[in-house]
C-alpha cells in the first residue's frame, strides 16, 4: 500500500507551489501537467511558465468515496479550473454554498495541506482553489 | 491466420471473501472444462488483472496462476490495462498466435476487489489517474467521470434523474445472467434516492465492488483443437490510448481512443460497426455508455442518453448493448472485465448459456475501458 515519501514529494514539490505549466515554444500549445514533449507537435522544446492565480470552473464535483488519505477532508470538492493557457484538476475548499460553483465561477489559489501521513509524520503541501472575489475573503488566503 | 475463441469459462462474481486469486482463477478454467473446452492443448498462459500488486501485493500473477494450475515452463506473462486489461490481453492472445509463437492461449481475467473498506477501493481506482498530479489532490475514477457527467448533462440539456435510465436497464439485463453479481431489478426512485459517490453520480449509478475470473481460449486455425469446437471467430482487434489527464483533454464528451479503436477496427476488418448486432461496452459510473454509444457513431453527439431513454438498444434491438448488465450490474472485477465480455459475446452468437438466450446475429462487439477513456480496447468478433 502506498505511503507518503520524501523523495516523491520533494522532487515535484516546486509543481505543486505554483502549478507551474509547460509551453510548446514551436507550436505555443500550452499544457498542465508538464511532460517531455508536447501533446500537440511532439517537440521537446519547452519552457516553464507560471500560471496565474485566478481562473474559471468549468466542471467540479462532491466526492463523498475519498482514498484514504482524504478520509479526514471528506468529503471534498474537485475542479477542473481554466487558468489562462491551461486548465488544472483541483480541490475545492471553503465552499459556503455550492451555488458558488456554477460553470464560469470565478476561482482562487491558497496553498493548502494536501495529505499527510499519520504515522511518519510526513505532510504534503500543494495548491487548492477557493471562490474568489466573495465578500470579505483575503486574496492571500490560508 | 485466421484465430478463434474455442472455450470460455464464466464464474460468479461476486465478494468472494473466502476466496483467493487462485481460486478464482481455477474456477473459470474448470467451468472452461464443464463447457466442453479443451485445455490440454494451451501452450501459453495470459493474465488480465489490475489491482493484484496492489491489493493484494502479488505481482508476477500469471506466474503463480500457471503453477496453481498445473501449467508450468510455458510461456506466461500478466496484462494491466485498467479496465481494458481482459480485452487487451485476448488483442496479445491473438496476436500470439498470428505470430506463431502459440496455437492455443488461455486467457484468464482475475481480480479480487474486495479485500479493504472502502477508501482503499477508492485508493486503487485512483491509481488510474496521473497519480504525481490528479490523484494527488484525491481524485478517483468516480470523481473524474463525476466531471464529465456534470459538464454532458449540462451541455445537452438534461437533467441528473436522466441518467437513471442506464443503470435501471442493466439491472434487468443482468436478471437472468448466471455469472451476474447484482441480479435485481431497481426503480428510478431507487437510483435518484441513493447515496452519493461524487456528484451528480450515485451508487445506483456506480459498479459495485466486485471479484471475479472469466476465461477464454484464443486458437489458431491450424491448431489441433478440432473444428467443431470453435465458438466465435476474432475478426479484428485493437487497443489505443490518449491523454490520462480530464485537464489536457480538449473535450469532455468524447473519447479520442475510442476514434482510434474505431477507426482501426473498421479499416481492419472492412466492417461497419453499424452493423454489428451485440455490443458489450464498458459502462463505468452510467455516464460511459452514452459517450461510448456516441463515440461508435451509434447515437448522434450528445444524444446517447436520449436514445437510451427512448429505449433503446435492448436485447433485440440492432445493435443491444450489454445485454448481460455491463459493469453496472453483471459486475465490475476490473482487470477480469474484459475477459467477461468476450466471453459473454461468444457465448451469446454461439450457446447462449451467459444469458439462457442467443442474440440473432453474426456480429459482436467488445469496447473495453482502462480509466476515464484513457485506454480503449475493442475484439470484433463474428460467428461461427
Amino acid at each position: 500500500m502506498e505511503r507518503l515519501s520524501i523523495s516523491k514529494f520533494w522532487r515535484i514539490r516546486k509543481l505543486h507551489y505554483t502549478l507551474a505549466y509547460s509551453k510548446c515554444k514551436k507550436c505555443g500549445y500550452a499544457f498542465y501537467p508538464p511532460k517531455h514533449v508536447c501533446p500537440k507537435c511532439g517537440s521537446s522544446d519547452l519552457e516553464q511558465r507560471t500560471p496565474p492565480r485566478e481562473g474559471k470552473l468549468i466542471s467540479w464535483t462532491k466526492l463523498y468515496e475519498v482514498p484514504f488519505y482524504f478520509e479526514d477532508q471528506k468529503p471534498i470538492y474537485i475542479g477542473l479550473i481554466n487558468l489562462g493557457e491551461v486548465n488544472v484538476m483541483a480541490q475545492i475548499v471553503d465552499v459556503l454554498s455550492e451555488d458558488e460553483l456554477r460553470e464560469g465561477a470565478e476561482m482562487e489559489m491558497v496553498f493548502r495541506r494536501v495529505k499527510q501521513d499519520g504515522t511518519a509524520g510526513l505532510i504534503y503541501y500543494g495548491m487548492k482553489f477557493r471562490p474568489a472575489h466573495r465578500s470579505g475573503s483575503s486574496k492571500q488566503g490560508q | 491466420m485466421r484465430v478463434f475463441i474455442t472455450g470460455y469459462g464464466l464464474s460468479k462474481i461476486s465478494k468472494w471473501f473466502g476466496e483467493t486469486l487462485e481460486d478464482l482463477a481455477f474456477k473459470s478454467v474448470k467451468d472452461i472444462e464443464n463447457k466442453g473446452g479443451e485445455l490440454r492443448e494451451i501452450d501459453a498462459l495470459i493474465v488480465a488483472n489490475s489491482f493484484g500488486g496492489i491489493l493484494q501485493s502479488q505481482n508476477l500473477l500469471s506466474s503463480l496462476i500457471a503453477e496453481d494450475i498445473g501449467f508450468s515452463g510455458k510461456l506466461t506473462m500478466t496484462v494491466e490495462n485498467g479496465g481494458a486489461s481482459g480485452a487487451s490481453a485476448v488483442l496479445t492472445a491473438s496476436s500470439l498466435v498470428k505470430s506463431g509463437l502459440a496455437k492455443n492461449v488461455l486467457v484468464i481475467g482475475v481480480e479480487k476487489m474486495s479485500d479493504y473498506i472502502g477508501s482503499v477501493f477508492n485508493h486503487s481506482i485512483s491509481t488510474f489517474m496521473n497519480a504525481e498530479h490528479e490523484a494527488f489532490y484525491g481524485s478517483t475514477l468516480a470523481s473524474g467521470f463525476a466531471i464529465l457527467a456534470r459538464s454532458y448533462l449540462s451541455k445537452y440539456k438534461y437533467s441528473e434523474e436522466d441518467l437513471g435510465a442506464w443503470p435501471i436497464l442493466m439491472h434487468e439485463n443482468a436478471l437472468d445472467v448466471p455469472h451476474a453479481q447484482l441480479k435485481f431489478k431497481i426503480t428510478k426512485e431507487q437510483v435518484n434516492s441513493s447515496d452519493i459517490v461524487s456528484s451528480p453520480l450515485r451508487v445506483l449509478h456506480s459498479p459495485p465492488v466486485s471479484d471475479g475470473s472469466a476465461a477464454v481460449i484464443v486458437s489458431a486455425e491450424d491448431s489441433s483443437i478440432p473444428k467443431e469446437k470453435r465458438l466465435a471467430e476474432i475478426k479484428f482487434g485493437y487497443s489505443s490510448s490518449h491523454l490520462m489527464e480530464l485537464s489536457l483533454r480538449e473535450n469532455l464528451d468524447e473519447f479520442y481512443a475510442l476514434k482510434c479503436v474505431k477507426d482501426a477496427l473498421e479499416k481492419g476488418s472492412s466492417i461497419d460497426i453499424k452493423k454489428v448486432d451485440l455490443i458489450e461496452i464498458s459502462d463505468d459510473y452510467t455516464i460511459s455508455a452514452p459517450i461510448i454509444i456516441e463515440g461508435l457513431g451509434l447515437s448522434d453527439k450528445g444524444s446517447g442518453l436520449r436514445s437510451i431513454l427512448d429505449g433503446r438498444y435492448r436485447l433485440g434491438d440492432k445493435p443491444s448493448i450489454n445485454v448481460t448488465g455491463g459493469t453496472k450490474s453483471r459486475g465490475h472485477p476490473f482487470g477480469a472485465t474484459g475477459v467477461y465480455q468476450v466471453a459473454e459475446v461468444t457465448s451469446l452468437l454461439s450457446d447462449g448459456k451467459a444469458k439462457g438466450a442467443r442474440v440473432n446475429g453474426e456480429l459482436g462487439l467488445v469496447v473495453s475501458m482502462g480509466g476515464i477513456g484513457t485506454v480503449l480496447s475493442g475484439i470484433l468478433l463474428e460467428k461461427v
